[in-house]
């Protein structure tokens, strides 16, 4: 099984190894899609394999560190306006959530989608919108 | 090839256009009807083929004449909506350039979106400032303007239209965010420009009917090439065109702002050139497909002049949306919008088809046989085996933790390399990681090293060194060779010193 993370690292906790605590200690398969570190603050989406209580126990060791996580659901919906169909985001996808049609216009497939949000930046019109996490 | 002899003059097609019975295709039409009638027959049938083409063209922007304020001012620095413009000309001349970044937004806006929104007709800030002159006392000023305001608009773009363009992946080990987007590391992702097919350069790639004075689709509206391009390098496949318009008649619906990621911004710019089908060559040419536009993949990851090629590619593999790097499948980004590049050569053909637009004979042709050069340096790059005079101090992963504290003591440096059986680099202790094992209880070197040591190679110019150790933050970096062999360790200091000797 595979599930999707937002993780916030608050400013206190952001020079401690605590990934890969995790990761040692928990054994999991963590795959990090996106991070964003800087002294003041840190970001990541992560791909968590395992099964739930696997799962689970990742996030708590995580929040027990101070971390604040979040599991993704396809359930957010992300607004496109003003695309120009240029398919800088469908490399960028990690579920494959977005192709190109038969047309060759971008096309959204929000079943599949776990806003992670790792398109929105990427977007070159910023036509990607996504209500915050 | 041998330009074919002229069946079709450019006159005649003209006058088809007028008479309403001119035959246009686009470029996308083009090579099935060649391929089911062959290139004389096409050639007798076709008149025009359309191009087109929606892509981040970042030698892109526009020259502005704002008009004389009463007292007049002489602009000897100028902002629209806190984007400078280059105002090193007359008094109220500015160049407003897509890359430019805003003074107070950054990387979310550019000069590519004051262009949008002129073009939308919004009003942007004027902001100048001046020292005054007799006749220009003028020394500030603090307007707001629109394009309807402005004596002249005119988008004057110095490179545009590239011919193709070798597409980009990433073999580091973390993203990096370039002009082509960013890109994953491992080689994760390839992203690419350029519309192949509908690419107008490549439909005429001798260049015999594109040239000086010939009219064009530009922004959405009608434009002219006003020469090569900046880089224009017809010798090795990737020419250039320089083009101009205005940009009063254009649409937003061509022209976007545009941000690459941690890059900076630049000008999505939609360009359609129609190519009079004089002749079978001219068919044939305008009969080109992807799959005959070969492209490389480039690594990006190396971020010097000549990145290394990681393969050939072709524009008909690039947009399956899969191209296969080292035996694994790795999805593919287009940057250029195919379907605003077809929507073009669609509006081109429209607009001959319905005699707007008629066609122009060259002025003068572009150069056919130049290459692009690299930058003439005037000493060589140093790189960072030049420079480093760090002490390197190497332990064995086996060595305890108690010892390597006094070894880095005893030897008056900052970290230790650790260095296994075969003299590879496998990690590096810090007084940190000293701190970490006295902490956990930790024995050897091996268990509390950090084994990502952030490295530079032999051959590394200084600058790219000179990065690494700002953005991780560290003072020093081993350099090593191919197989990792440590090789010495270059600081802050031995760069910080070469530059202080550099002469500007």
């Amino acid at each position: 099984m595979v599930t999707y993370f937002h993780l916030e690292f608050p400013r206190e906790i952001v020079t401690k190894p605590i990934m890969s605590d995790a990761i040692r200690k928990t054994s999991a398969s963590i795959n990090i899609l996106r991070a964003r570190i800087d002294e003041t603050h840190g970001e990541i989406v992560a791909e968590v394999t395992g099964d739930r209580s696997e799962v689970d126990r990742i996030a708590g060791y995580l929040r027990d560190r101070g971390v604040i996580v979040q599991e993704l659901s396809g359930s957010v919906s992300v607004r496109v306006d003003g695309c120009t169909h240029c398919g800088a985001c469908v490399s960028i996808c990690p579920v494959k959530a977005i192709s190109i049609g038969r047309d060759f216009e971008v096309v959204f497939d929000a079943s599949k989608c776990i806003s992670c949000r790792v398109c929105i930046p990427v977007c070159p019109v910023r036509a990607i919108q996504a209500p915050p996490l | 090839m041998a330009p074919a002899r002229a069946r079709k003059t450019i006159q005649e097609i003209n006058q088809k256009i007028r008479d309403g019975d001119v035959v246009v295709l686009t470029a996308e039409e083009m090579p099935d009807l060649v391929q089911e009638k062959g290139a004389a027959k096409a050639a007798e049938e076709v008149d025009v083929v359309t191009t087109g083409t929606f892509g981040a063209m970042c030698s892109s922007g526009a020259w502005l004449n704002f008009g004389h304020s009463d007292p007049p001012i002489k602009m000897k620095r100028v902002w629209l909506n806190d984007v400078e413009a280059y105002t090193g000309v007359a008094a109220v001349d500015a160049y407003i350039g897509a890359t430019q970044l805003s003074e107070t937004q950054g990387f979310d806006y550019g000069g590519g979106h004051v262009i949008e929104d002129l073009v939308r007709g919004h009003s942007v800030a004027l902001r100048a400032e001046a020292y005054g002159t007799d006749c220009y006392p003028r020394t500030h000023l603090d307007i707001e303007i629109a394009l309807e305001d402005l004596n002249q608009a005119v988008m004057l773009n110095p490179r545009n239209a590239y011919q193709r363009y070798n597409a980009a992946t990433n073999s580091r080990d973390e993203t990096i965010y370039t002009y082509m987007g960013a890109l994953l590391p491992g080689m994760r992702n390839v992203t690419f420009s350029g519309s192949g097919v509908l690419s107008p350069l490549c439909n005429d790639p001798e260049y015999r009917t594109i040239g000086l004075g010939t009219r064009i689709f530009l922004g959405g509206a009608q434009g002219y090439v006003i020469g090569p391009g900046t880089q224009h390098s017809p010798a090795t496949g990737f020419g250039t065109l320089m083009v101009r318009g205005e940009l009063r008649e254009m649409s937003p619906d061509y022209l976007r702002g545009a941000t690459f990621e941690r890059y900076g911004t630049t000008l999505y710019v939609g360009i359609g050139i129609p190519i009079p089908i004089l002749d079978e060559g001219l068919a044939l040419s305008t009969a080109v497909t992807d799959e005959q536009i070969k492209v490389k993949i480039l690594d990006y990851g190396v971020p010097r002049r000549d990145r290394p090629t990681v393969r050939e590619t072709n524009y008909a593999e690039l947009r399956s949306g899969q191209v296969t790097i080292n035996g694994r499948e790795v999805p593919v980004s287009p940057l250029s919008s195919f379907k605003i590049s077809r929507k073009i050569a669609d509006v081109l053909k429209g607009w001959v088809a319905g005699g707007q637009f008629t066609l122009t004979e060259p002025v003068e042709s572009l150069p056919r046989d130049i290459q692009f050069r690299p930058m003439k340096s005037r000493a060589p790059v140093p790189f960072v085996e030049d420079v480093a005079t760090g002490k390197v101090v190497t332990v064995p992963p086996n060595m305890s933790v108690e010892e390597a504290a006094k070894r880095l003591t005893l030897e008056e440096v900052n970290n230790l390399l650790i260095q296994d059986e075969e003299g590879s680099l496998v990690g590096i202790l810090t007084s940190w990681d000293i701190a970490k094992a006295v902490a956990t209880g930790a024995r050897l070197v091996g268990e509390v090293m950090t084994q990502k040591v952030i490295i530079a190679h032999k051959g590394e110019p200084i600058d790219l060194a000179a990065r690494k150790l700002e953005k991780h933050g560290i003072s020093a970096l081993p350099i090593v060779d191919s197989r990792r062999k440590i090789l010495g360790m270059v600081s802050d200091e031995d760069i910080a010193r070469f530059v202080g000797r550099r002469r500007w």
